[in-house]
């Protein structure tokens, strides 16, 4: 049986988790609502986070060695003092993300993975090889490579795998016990590069927004006939990381580990980072000619509240249609949702 | 020749309106029920009598409103939205702004020029600023809910309601009655929390004049002179407001 490590947020590093020894396994939440939750962590906090507690209480996720919980906002400041109590067991490893991007931060992120490969260490490790690491970093980006090449037929023209298929495969992906299998990899990957169906078709095509994307939406959106041709979600595009300009295998990899994640397209958080966002923005709607932007708004965070002002500023100068969508992660927006999303796709059919 | 209907199901009322080449023949309004479909057919066969016309006389049928997929026999399904915004375009084509307060849900729309949906807004998952948190009120207030319109409007001023939160709310104007305070002062402060409520979704999208208002509170005149005042405009309301959504509906039937 591997040794699972849990990890939430996507600013936390897998290769070093693969490199140790363990199966990175990520906490994707629970639809249903959280009594359990709410009894440790006040009910106005992220519920995707309330979520990753409540299935931990519930017994719901497989045996974990221990979860690494990114310091990357305030609900996780939150979960990380409460995990080690009412949580899953094993090891609570924190991590700090910085929230700015310059040379400074690059080097803290860096020492701080330096850190992480230390406290998660199996017992009896010894301190992790450069050249293991490099191998870890090697494979994964092989993967990323895999996806990020389907997932651009988005852009060109073909009908692509639905939104749904797509979200489905990556979230096995995260949370397949035995990825480094062969044929399970084949299965998680390339299963939906089957799917390509050839011409495309005349729905419109969209860009999802949101800091994580419930399922329930994506689907709901396809369902009432629109494309989701790009999700700019934590557990959508953004998981694929960009590569960076450092070669693999030269130099401290921490160092490079810590660039490729820090200057990957942002998450909301990086307020400091707006421009890079915009710009993020306007190449995903120039390369998949979108036609209409959906953000999510999950509820009580702060962080994708100001960032749907600011896109809502860049859709008004690209003359972009824009619908705002509240959710809880539940799984019970679907009524509230249903017209909103039906009213904005005629909008869109009569444009 | 060509006739053609719209039904639009919704939380409290069922409407129905019957067009017959591009002019209303029949318009009928019925309380709607646990079962959509037979409201809906019941509310088409009164309209479609009024035109003096059959069922199988009809070019097509829209159903719109909440219940719009419960309506087996509509050859099409399109959301309110869509429908008061064509329903309106057709009363003035130069109004840009629609105010839509129905039973469950309130919306703001932006028309362009032609008509079409330029942007819109609904209220959250949540009763406040709608019919229902009216209806409620009026029950609290053991006063007709056809009647809160006429009494507001004789209040010199409106009692203070802080909670948009219908329960609070409500317990909020049981505390103002037993202070004493005059049930018309309660009533326009409530009518004037409900207009804070939309203008603030109609700020947010940036509405621009000139303002229609469409669905059953808009037969309150009250609501009516609040929303007025608070966006310092005057709203132009139909004859009957409550029929808007079917009407464009009807008219989205023509296509």
């Amino acid at each position: 049986m591997s040794h699972l490590m849990g990890w939430l947020c996507h600013y936390t590093p897998v290769e070093i988790l693969t490199a140790l020894g363990y199966t990175p396994y990520r906490l994707l939440g629970r639809e249903g609502n959280n009594p359990r939750a709410t009894t440790y962590l006040l009910g106005n906090l992220c519920p995707y986070v309330q979520s990753c507690l409540e299935a931990a209480i519930r017994q719901e996720l497989p045996p974990l060695d221990g979860v690494v919980i990114a310091r990357s906002c305030n609900a996780m400041i939150h979960l990380a003092n409460v995990w080690p109590h009412y949580g899953a067991g094993g090891k609570t490893i924190v991590l700090d993300v910085p929230r700015r991007l310059n040379e400074d931060a690059i080097f803290y992120f860096s020492q701080n993975l330096r850190q992480l490969a230390v406290e998660a260490a199996l017992a009896g490790q010894q301190r992790l090889d450069e050249k293991r690491l490099w191998a870890a970093i090697t494979w994964w980006e092989e993967q990323r490579t895999t996806w990020r090449r389907l997932l651009t037929r988005r852009a060109a023209g073909e009908e692509p795998p639905a939104g749904k298929e797509i979200i489905e495969g990556l979230s096995r992906w995260q949370t397949s016990p035995n990825l480094r299998e062969a044929d399970k990899l084949e299965e998680v990957i390339t299963r939906p590069a089957h799917l390509l169906r050839g011409k495309a078709p005349s729905q419109p095509r969209l860009l999802l927004v949101g800091s994580i994307l419930p399922w329930e939406l994506i689907t709901m959106v396809e369902e009432c006939g629109g494309l989701s041709v790009f999700e700019d979600s934590c557990n959508g595009r953004r998981l694929l990381l960009n590569p960076t300009t450092t070669a693999v295998g030269e130099g401290d990899p921490y160092l490079y580990l810590a660039r490729l994640y820090l200057e990957s397209p942002p998450c909301p958080r990086m307020v400091s980072d707006r421009e890079k966002r915009r710009r993020y923005w306007a190449a995903i709607v120039d390369q998949f000619p979108i036609q209409g932007i959906i953000y999510h708004v999950m509820k009580f965070c702060d962080a994708a509240l100001y960032d749907f002002l600011d896109l809502k500023v860049f859709c008004e100068k690209r003359e972009l249609p824009l619908l705002r969508l509240d959710g809880d992660f539940s799984g019970g927006n679907r009524g509230q949702w249903q017209t909103r999303l039906e009213a904005f796709l005629e909008m869109l059919e009569v444009r | 020749m060509s006739l053609t209907a719209g039904v639009d199901v919704g939380s409290l009322t069922t409407k129905a309106v019957v067009v017959r080449d591009g002019r209303m023949a029949g318009a009928v309004v019925l309380k709607s029920g646990v079962n959509s479909a037979e409201i809906a057919e019941k509310a088409l066969q009164a309209a479609l009598e009024q035109a003096g016309a059959g069922l199988e006389s009809l070019d097509g049928i829209v159903a719109t409103g909440y219940g719009r997929i419960r309506v087996p026999f509509a050859g099409r399904r399109v959301t309110e939205i869509t429908c008061h915004a064509r329903g309106i375009y057709y009363l003035w084509p130069e109004v840009r702004t629609v105010i839509d307060i129905g039973g469950q849900d309130s919306k703001v729309i932006l028309l362009d020029a032609g008509g079409k949906v330029r942007d819109f807004v609904m209220n959250e998952k949540c009763a406040a600023g709608t019919g229902r948190f009216l209806e409620i009120m009026a029950g609290a207030l053991e006063v007709p809910l056809e009647e809160m319109g006429t009494l507001s409007r004789q209040a010199g001023q409106g009692a203070n309601i802080t909670s948009m939160c219908t329960v609070f709310a409500e317990s909020e104007v049981v505390s103002l009655v037993a202070e004493g305070r005059p049930v018309a002062e309660i009533i326009r402060g409530l009518h004037n929390a409900v207009a804070q409520r939309v203008v603030a979704m109609a700020q947010r999208l940036g509405w621009e004049e000139p303002v229609a208002m469409t669905g059953g509170v808009a037969k309150n005149s009250g609501v009516v002179k609040s929303l007025e005042e608070n966006l310092d405009t005057s709203i132009r309301v139909p004859p009957d407001p409550q029929i808007i959504g079917a009407l464009g509906a009807a008219l989205l039937a023509l296509r």
